[in-house]
Protein backbone atom coordinates (compact mmCIF):
# COMPACT_ATOMS: atom_id res chain seq x y z
CA UNK A 1 0.00 0.00 0.00
CA UNK A 2 1.36 3.44 -0.80
CA UNK A 3 2.13 5.92 1.90
CA UNK A 4 -0.72 8.12 0.68
CA UNK A 5 -3.25 5.32 0.76
CA UNK A 6 -2.09 4.34 4.24
CA UNK A 7 -2.44 7.91 5.50
CA UNK A 8 -5.87 8.12 4.01
CA UNK A 9 -6.93 4.94 5.78
CA UNK A 10 -5.70 6.23 9.12
CA UNK A 11 -7.47 9.56 8.63
CA UNK A 12 -10.68 7.93 7.43
CA UNK A 13 -10.78 5.79 10.55
CA UNK A 14 -10.23 8.87 12.70
CA UNK A 15 -13.08 10.67 10.97
CA UNK A 16 -15.48 7.82 11.63
CA UNK A 17 -14.48 7.86 15.32
CA UNK A 18 -14.90 11.62 15.44
CA UNK A 19 -18.41 11.28 14.02
CA UNK A 20 -19.33 9.41 17.21
CA UNK A 21 -18.06 12.31 19.33
CA UNK A 22 -14.62 10.85 20.10
CA UNK A 23 -12.49 13.78 21.24
CA UNK A 24 -9.29 11.79 21.45
CA UNK A 25 -9.64 10.95 17.78
CA UNK A 26 -10.30 14.60 17.03
CA UNK A 27 -7.14 15.65 18.92
CA UNK A 28 -5.18 13.11 16.93
CA UNK A 29 -6.58 14.30 13.63
CA UNK A 30 -5.60 17.81 14.64
CA UNK A 31 -2.05 16.77 15.47
CA UNK A 32 -1.67 14.93 12.20
CA UNK A 33 -3.19 17.48 9.89
CA UNK A 34 -3.01 20.96 11.42
CA UNK A 35 0.57 21.76 10.24
CA UNK A 36 -0.56 21.22 6.64
CA UNK A 37 -3.79 23.16 7.00
CA UNK A 38 -2.09 25.99 8.89
CA UNK A 39 0.43 26.31 6.04
CA UNK A 40 -2.47 26.70 3.57
CA UNK A 41 -4.17 29.35 5.77
CA UNK A 42 -0.90 31.26 6.24
CA UNK A 43 -0.18 31.24 2.56
CA UNK A 44 -3.55 32.75 1.72
CA UNK A 45 -4.04 35.12 4.67
CA UNK A 46 -0.39 36.12 5.24
CA UNK A 47 -1.12 36.96 8.84
CA UNK A 48 -0.47 34.61 11.72
CA UNK A 49 -3.34 35.66 13.93
CA UNK A 50 -5.90 35.54 11.14
CA UNK A 51 -4.53 32.20 9.98
CA UNK A 52 -4.99 30.91 13.53
CA UNK A 53 -8.60 32.12 13.59
CA UNK A 54 -9.10 30.45 10.25
CA UNK A 55 -7.62 27.20 11.55
CA UNK A 56 -9.85 27.29 14.60
CA UNK A 57 -12.97 27.86 12.48
CA UNK A 58 -11.87 25.09 10.17
CA UNK A 59 -11.49 22.48 12.89
CA UNK A 60 -14.77 23.44 14.52
CA UNK A 61 -16.41 22.97 11.15
CA UNK A 62 -14.67 19.61 10.77
CA UNK A 63 -15.89 18.60 14.21
CA UNK A 64 -19.47 19.44 13.28
CA UNK A 65 -19.43 18.08 9.77
CA UNK A 66 -17.39 14.91 10.01
CA UNK A 67 -20.49 12.90 9.18
CA UNK A 68 -20.76 14.76 5.86
CA UNK A 69 -17.43 13.40 4.62
CA UNK A 70 -17.94 11.21 1.59
CA UNK A 71 -15.03 8.81 1.21
CA UNK A 72 -16.11 7.95 -2.32
CA UNK A 73 -15.58 11.51 -3.49
CA UNK A 74 -12.27 12.68 -2.10
CA UNK A 75 -9.32 11.70 0.04
CA UNK A 76 -9.56 12.99 3.61
CA UNK A 77 -6.67 15.40 3.15
CA UNK A 78 -8.31 16.85 0.04
CA UNK A 79 -11.56 17.32 1.93
CA UNK A 80 -9.76 19.05 4.82
CA UNK A 81 -7.74 21.34 2.62
CA UNK A 82 -10.86 22.37 0.72
CA UNK A 83 -12.49 23.42 4.01
CA UNK A 84 -9.49 25.46 5.13
CA UNK A 85 -9.02 27.05 1.70
CA UNK A 86 -12.63 28.14 1.50
CA UNK A 87 -12.58 29.53 5.01
CA UNK A 88 -9.36 31.43 4.29
CA UNK A 89 -10.74 32.79 1.01
CA UNK A 90 -13.93 33.92 2.76
CA UNK A 91 -11.91 35.74 5.39
CA UNK A 92 -9.72 37.32 2.74
CA UNK A 93 -12.65 38.49 0.65
CA UNK A 94 -14.54 39.81 3.64
CA UNK A 95 -11.85 42.16 4.80
CA UNK A 96 -10.30 42.52 1.42
CA UNK A 97 -7.11 43.89 2.67
CA UNK A 98 -3.79 42.33 1.94
CA UNK A 99 -1.38 43.45 4.57
CA UNK A 100 1.74 42.22 6.23
CA UNK A 101 4.62 40.52 4.58
CA UNK A 102 4.78 36.84 3.86
CA UNK A 103 5.30 34.66 6.89
CA UNK A 104 8.42 32.56 6.81
CA UNK A 105 7.28 29.04 7.52
CA UNK A 106 9.32 26.97 9.94
CA UNK A 107 11.11 24.29 8.08
CA UNK A 108 9.64 20.96 8.96
CA UNK A 109 9.86 17.73 7.09
CA UNK A 110 7.19 17.85 4.47
CA UNK A 111 4.43 15.32 4.55
CA UNK A 112 4.11 13.41 1.32
CA UNK A 113 0.33 13.24 1.41
CA UNK A 114 -0.17 13.76 -2.29
CA UNK A 115 0.51 10.76 -4.43
CA UNK A 116 3.84 11.48 -6.18
CA UNK A 117 2.30 10.23 -9.41
CA UNK A 118 -0.46 12.85 -9.23
CA UNK A 119 2.08 15.47 -8.32
CA UNK A 120 4.27 14.64 -11.29
CA UNK A 121 1.30 14.57 -13.63
CA UNK A 122 0.21 18.04 -12.51
CA UNK A 123 3.74 19.38 -12.84
CA UNK A 124 4.05 17.96 -16.31
CA UNK A 125 0.76 19.52 -17.30
CA UNK A 126 1.57 22.86 -15.72
CA UNK A 127 4.70 22.88 -17.85
CA UNK A 128 2.72 22.79 -21.08
CA UNK A 129 1.13 26.12 -20.13
CA UNK A 130 3.10 29.21 -20.96
CA UNK A 131 4.89 30.86 -18.04
CA UNK A 132 2.48 33.66 -17.33
CA UNK A 133 -0.58 31.46 -17.74
CA UNK A 134 0.89 29.11 -15.17
CA UNK A 135 1.75 32.00 -12.87
CA UNK A 136 -1.88 33.18 -13.02
CA UNK A 137 -3.20 29.80 -11.94
CA UNK A 138 -0.65 29.22 -9.21
CA UNK A 139 -1.09 32.72 -7.74
CA UNK A 140 -4.86 32.38 -7.76
CA UNK A 141 -4.69 29.02 -6.03
CA UNK A 142 -2.03 29.79 -3.47
CA UNK A 143 -2.78 33.37 -2.60
CA UNK A 144 -6.49 33.53 -3.27
CA UNK A 145 -6.16 36.51 -5.60
CA UNK A 146 -9.27 37.58 -7.49
CA UNK A 147 -9.25 38.34 -11.22
CA UNK A 148 -8.76 42.11 -10.71
CA UNK A 149 -6.02 41.50 -8.14
CA UNK A 150 -4.23 39.15 -10.49
CA UNK A 151 -4.51 41.71 -13.28
CA UNK A 152 -2.95 44.35 -11.03
CA UNK A 153 -0.19 42.06 -9.80
CA UNK A 154 0.77 40.88 -13.26
CA UNK A 155 0.16 44.24 -14.96
CA UNK A 156 -2.23 42.70 -17.46
CA UNK A 157 -5.68 43.71 -18.69
CA UNK A 158 -8.50 42.07 -16.73
CA UNK A 159 -9.90 40.39 -19.85
CA UNK A 160 -6.54 38.75 -20.54
CA UNK A 161 -6.32 37.36 -17.04
CA UNK A 162 -9.82 35.92 -17.26
CA UNK A 163 -9.10 34.31 -20.61
CA UNK A 164 -5.76 32.88 -19.51
CA UNK A 165 -7.31 31.33 -16.45
CA UNK A 166 -10.18 29.83 -18.36
CA UNK A 167 -7.92 28.44 -21.07
CA UNK A 168 -5.24 27.38 -18.62
CA UNK A 169 -7.74 25.34 -16.61
CA UNK A 170 -9.18 23.81 -19.76
CA UNK A 171 -5.69 22.79 -20.92
CA UNK A 172 -4.93 21.31 -17.53
CA UNK A 173 -8.09 19.28 -17.56
CA UNK A 174 -7.40 17.85 -20.99
CA UNK A 175 -3.80 17.13 -20.09
CA UNK A 176 -4.72 15.36 -16.85
CA UNK A 177 -7.37 13.16 -18.44
CA UNK B 1 -31.62 25.59 -17.39
CA UNK B 2 -28.23 26.79 -18.51
CA UNK B 3 -26.42 25.38 -15.48
CA UNK B 4 -27.05 21.92 -16.92
CA UNK B 5 -24.57 22.61 -19.72
CA UNK B 6 -21.46 20.51 -19.14
CA UNK B 7 -19.04 23.17 -20.45
CA UNK B 8 -20.41 25.81 -18.15
CA UNK B 9 -20.42 23.42 -15.20
CA UNK B 10 -16.83 22.49 -15.88
CA UNK B 11 -15.70 26.08 -16.12
CA UNK B 12 -17.50 27.18 -12.95
CA UNK B 13 -16.29 24.14 -11.01
CA UNK B 14 -12.69 24.76 -12.02
CA UNK B 15 -12.74 28.44 -11.10
CA UNK B 16 -14.52 27.67 -7.87
CA UNK B 17 -11.77 25.28 -6.83
CA UNK B 18 -9.03 27.58 -8.08
CA UNK B 19 -10.58 30.32 -5.94
CA UNK B 20 -11.31 32.91 -8.63
CA UNK B 21 -15.09 32.59 -8.44
CA UNK B 22 -16.24 35.19 -5.97
CA UNK B 23 -19.03 37.39 -4.71
CA UNK B 24 -22.52 36.56 -5.85
CA UNK B 25 -21.30 34.09 -8.47
CA UNK B 26 -19.66 32.06 -5.75
CA UNK B 27 -22.72 32.11 -3.53
CA UNK B 28 -24.94 31.09 -6.42
CA UNK B 29 -22.55 28.33 -7.30
CA UNK B 30 -22.50 26.97 -3.75
CA UNK B 31 -26.26 26.97 -3.79
CA UNK B 32 -26.31 24.99 -7.05
CA UNK B 33 -23.72 22.61 -5.70
CA UNK B 34 -26.23 21.27 -3.23
CA UNK B 35 -28.83 20.81 -5.96
CA UNK B 36 -26.92 19.40 -8.91
CA UNK B 37 -25.03 16.21 -8.04
CA UNK B 38 -22.86 16.16 -11.17
CA UNK B 39 -21.63 19.62 -10.28
CA UNK B 40 -20.35 18.28 -6.96
CA UNK B 41 -18.58 15.49 -8.85
CA UNK B 42 -16.87 18.01 -11.10
CA UNK B 43 -15.77 20.02 -8.08
CA UNK B 44 -14.35 16.89 -6.46
CA UNK B 45 -12.44 16.07 -9.65
CA UNK B 46 -10.95 19.58 -9.75
CA UNK B 47 -10.00 19.40 -6.11
CA UNK B 48 -8.08 16.22 -6.80
CA UNK B 49 -6.41 17.79 -9.85
CA UNK B 50 -5.20 20.92 -8.09
CA UNK B 51 -4.49 19.48 -4.68
CA UNK B 52 -0.87 18.55 -5.48
CA UNK B 53 -0.20 22.32 -5.41
CA UNK B 54 -0.77 22.26 -1.65
CA UNK B 55 2.11 19.88 -1.28
CA UNK B 56 4.54 22.64 -2.20
CA UNK B 57 3.84 24.23 1.16
CA UNK B 58 6.10 23.25 4.02
CA UNK B 59 3.93 22.31 7.01
CA UNK B 60 3.93 24.82 9.86
CA UNK B 61 3.01 23.72 13.36
CA UNK B 62 0.41 26.14 14.71
CA UNK B 63 0.92 27.58 18.22
CA UNK B 64 -0.55 25.51 21.04
CA UNK B 65 -3.20 28.15 21.85
CA UNK B 66 -5.05 27.32 18.67
CA UNK B 67 -5.86 23.83 19.88
CA UNK B 68 -6.70 25.28 23.30
CA UNK B 69 -9.24 27.58 21.62
CA UNK B 70 -10.77 24.74 19.65
CA UNK B 71 -11.04 22.54 22.70
CA UNK B 72 -12.66 25.34 24.69
CA UNK B 73 -15.42 25.56 22.12
CA UNK B 74 -16.04 21.88 22.36
CA UNK B 75 -16.81 22.64 25.98
CA UNK B 76 -13.86 20.81 27.52
CA UNK B 77 -11.14 23.36 28.04
CA UNK B 78 -8.50 22.34 30.51
CA UNK B 79 -8.00 25.15 33.00
CA UNK B 80 -4.21 24.87 32.86
CA UNK B 81 -3.41 28.50 32.39
CA UNK B 82 -5.49 29.66 35.31
CA UNK B 83 -3.34 27.84 37.80
CA UNK B 84 -0.64 30.37 37.26
CA UNK B 85 -2.93 33.26 37.94
CA UNK B 86 -3.33 34.74 41.33
CA UNK B 87 -6.49 33.89 43.07
CA UNK B 88 -8.56 36.97 43.08
CA UNK B 89 -12.07 37.52 44.17
CA UNK B 90 -12.70 39.64 41.09
CA UNK B 91 -14.85 37.19 39.26
CA UNK B 92 -17.37 36.71 42.02
CA UNK B 93 -17.79 40.42 42.53
CA UNK B 94 -18.03 41.39 38.93
CA UNK B 95 -20.88 43.69 38.25
CA UNK B 96 -21.75 43.55 34.67
CA UNK B 97 -23.57 45.93 32.48
CA UNK B 98 -24.62 45.75 28.93
CA UNK B 99 -23.28 48.34 26.59
CA UNK B 100 -23.61 48.46 22.90
CA UNK B 101 -20.59 49.38 20.94
CA UNK B 102 -20.42 49.29 17.22
CA UNK B 103 -17.13 47.50 17.05
CA UNK B 104 -17.58 45.67 13.83
CA UNK B 105 -18.85 46.74 10.53
CA UNK B 106 -19.20 43.76 8.33
CA UNK B 107 -21.11 43.18 5.21
CA UNK B 108 -23.07 40.32 6.66
CA UNK B 109 -26.76 40.13 7.42
CA UNK B 110 -28.29 41.42 10.64
CA UNK B 111 -25.72 41.10 13.34
CA UNK B 112 -26.31 40.64 17.00
CA UNK B 113 -23.93 41.99 19.51
CA UNK B 114 -23.46 41.77 23.23
CA UNK B 115 -20.75 43.34 25.34
CA UNK B 116 -20.02 42.12 28.84
CA UNK B 117 -18.31 44.69 31.03
CA UNK B 118 -16.95 44.61 34.56
CA UNK B 119 -17.81 46.92 37.44
CA UNK B 120 -15.54 49.63 36.04
CA UNK B 121 -17.45 49.56 32.76
CA UNK B 122 -14.47 47.92 31.11
CA UNK B 123 -15.53 45.53 28.37
CA UNK B 124 -14.41 41.94 29.00
CA UNK B 125 -16.05 40.00 26.20
CA UNK B 126 -17.58 41.07 22.94
CA UNK B 127 -19.99 38.44 21.66
CA UNK B 128 -21.00 38.71 18.06
CA UNK B 129 -23.46 36.57 16.14
CA UNK B 130 -23.61 36.87 12.41
CA UNK B 131 -25.33 33.57 11.74
CA UNK B 132 -27.25 30.95 13.63
CA UNK B 133 -24.46 28.47 13.82
CA UNK B 134 -21.81 30.18 15.81
CA UNK B 135 -20.66 33.10 17.85
CA UNK B 136 -17.48 35.06 17.56
CA UNK B 137 -16.20 35.97 20.97
CA UNK B 138 -13.43 38.38 21.62
CA UNK B 139 -11.78 38.33 25.02
CA UNK B 140 -10.53 41.85 25.59
CA UNK B 141 -9.21 41.41 29.08
CA UNK B 142 -8.27 38.46 31.23
CA UNK B 143 -10.59 37.89 34.17
CA UNK B 144 -7.83 36.24 36.20
CA UNK B 145 -10.17 33.43 37.10
CA UNK B 146 -9.51 31.47 40.27
CA UNK B 147 -8.26 27.93 39.86
CA UNK B 148 -10.83 25.52 38.44
CA UNK B 149 -13.41 28.24 37.93
CA UNK B 150 -14.76 29.10 34.52
CA UNK B 151 -17.23 31.60 33.12
CA UNK B 152 -20.01 29.81 31.26
CA UNK B 153 -22.30 31.39 28.69
CA UNK B 154 -26.01 30.37 28.78
CA UNK B 155 -29.11 30.99 26.76
CA UNK B 156 -32.34 31.37 28.71
CA UNK B 157 -35.69 31.31 26.92
CA UNK B 158 -38.90 32.86 28.19
CA UNK B 159 -40.39 29.37 28.79
CA UNK B 160 -37.67 28.62 31.33
CA UNK B 161 -35.53 26.42 29.10
CA UNK B 162 -31.83 27.04 29.82
CA UNK B 163 -29.04 25.84 27.60
CA UNK B 164 -25.28 25.92 28.15
CA UNK B 165 -23.43 27.42 25.17
CA UNK B 166 -19.82 27.10 26.21
CA UNK B 167 -16.95 28.22 28.36
CA UNK B 168 -15.78 31.80 27.82
CA UNK B 169 -12.06 31.96 27.24
CA UNK B 170 -9.94 33.95 29.64
CA UNK B 171 -7.13 34.39 27.13
CA UNK B 172 -7.21 37.63 25.15
CA UNK B 173 -7.98 37.08 21.50
CA UNK B 174 -10.82 36.10 19.26
CA UNK B 175 -12.45 32.68 19.30
CA UNK B 176 -15.34 31.06 17.55
CA UNK B 177 -17.90 29.16 19.56
CA UNK B 178 -20.23 26.78 17.76
CA UNK B 179 -23.79 26.97 18.91
CA UNK B 180 -25.27 23.72 20.20
CA UNK B 181 -28.42 22.33 18.62
CA UNK B 182 -31.35 24.48 19.72
CA UNK B 183 -34.35 22.43 18.61
CA UNK B 184 -35.54 25.28 16.40
CA UNK B 185 -35.30 27.82 19.14
CA UNK B 186 -34.00 31.16 17.94
CA UNK B 187 -30.86 31.96 19.92
CA UNK B 188 -31.35 35.65 19.26
CA UNK B 189 -34.59 35.61 21.26
CA UNK B 190 -32.85 34.20 24.28
CA UNK B 191 -31.56 36.13 27.24
CA UNK B 192 -27.83 35.65 27.53
CA UNK B 193 -26.42 34.86 30.95
CA UNK B 194 -22.93 34.30 32.30
CA UNK B 195 -22.30 32.28 35.43
CA UNK B 196 -19.19 31.22 37.31
CA UNK B 197 -18.93 27.47 37.49
CA UNK B 198 -16.59 24.79 38.66
CA UNK B 199 -14.50 23.92 35.56
CA UNK B 200 -13.59 22.61 33.21
CA UNK B 201 -16.92 21.53 31.67
CA UNK B 202 -20.14 23.52 31.84
CA UNK B 203 -22.81 21.78 33.96
CA UNK B 204 -26.18 21.06 32.30
CA UNK B 205 -27.83 23.81 34.39
CA UNK B 206 -26.25 26.85 36.04
CA UNK B 207 -25.10 25.96 39.54
CA UNK B 208 -22.81 28.86 40.31
CA UNK B 209 -23.56 32.54 40.67
CA UNK B 210 -25.04 34.28 37.65
CA UNK B 211 -22.97 37.41 37.17
CA UNK B 212 -24.50 38.69 33.98
CA UNK B 213 -27.81 38.77 32.15
CA UNK B 214 -28.46 40.68 28.98
CA UNK B 215 -30.25 40.77 25.66
CA UNK B 216 -28.88 40.88 22.16
CA UNK B 217 -28.70 44.13 20.31
CA UNK B 218 -29.54 43.87 16.65
CA UNK B 219 -27.33 46.00 14.46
Amino acid sequence: MTNTAHRNRVLTRLLSDIATGDREAFARLYRLTSPNLYAVALRILKDESRAQDCLQDTYLKIWQQTAAYDGGKAAVMTWLSVIVRHRALDMLRRRHEHHGEAVEPDTLPSWPEVDPVDRMALEKCLRILDDRQRECLVLAYHEGLTHPELAARLALPLGTVKTWIRRGLEKLRQCLQ
Amino acid sequence: MRYRQPELQERLASEYVLGTLHGRARQRFEHLLAEIPELADRVAAWQARLEPLDEELAPVTPPAEVWGGIEAHLGAAAPRRWRRLTLLATAATVVVALVSILLYRQLLQPQHLLVVTDEHAQPIWVVQASNEKRLKIKTLKSMAMPENKVCVLWFEWPDGHVQPVGVLSDDPGERVMSLPSMDRRDPMRATVAVSIEQGPRPPPQPRGEIVFRGRWIEL
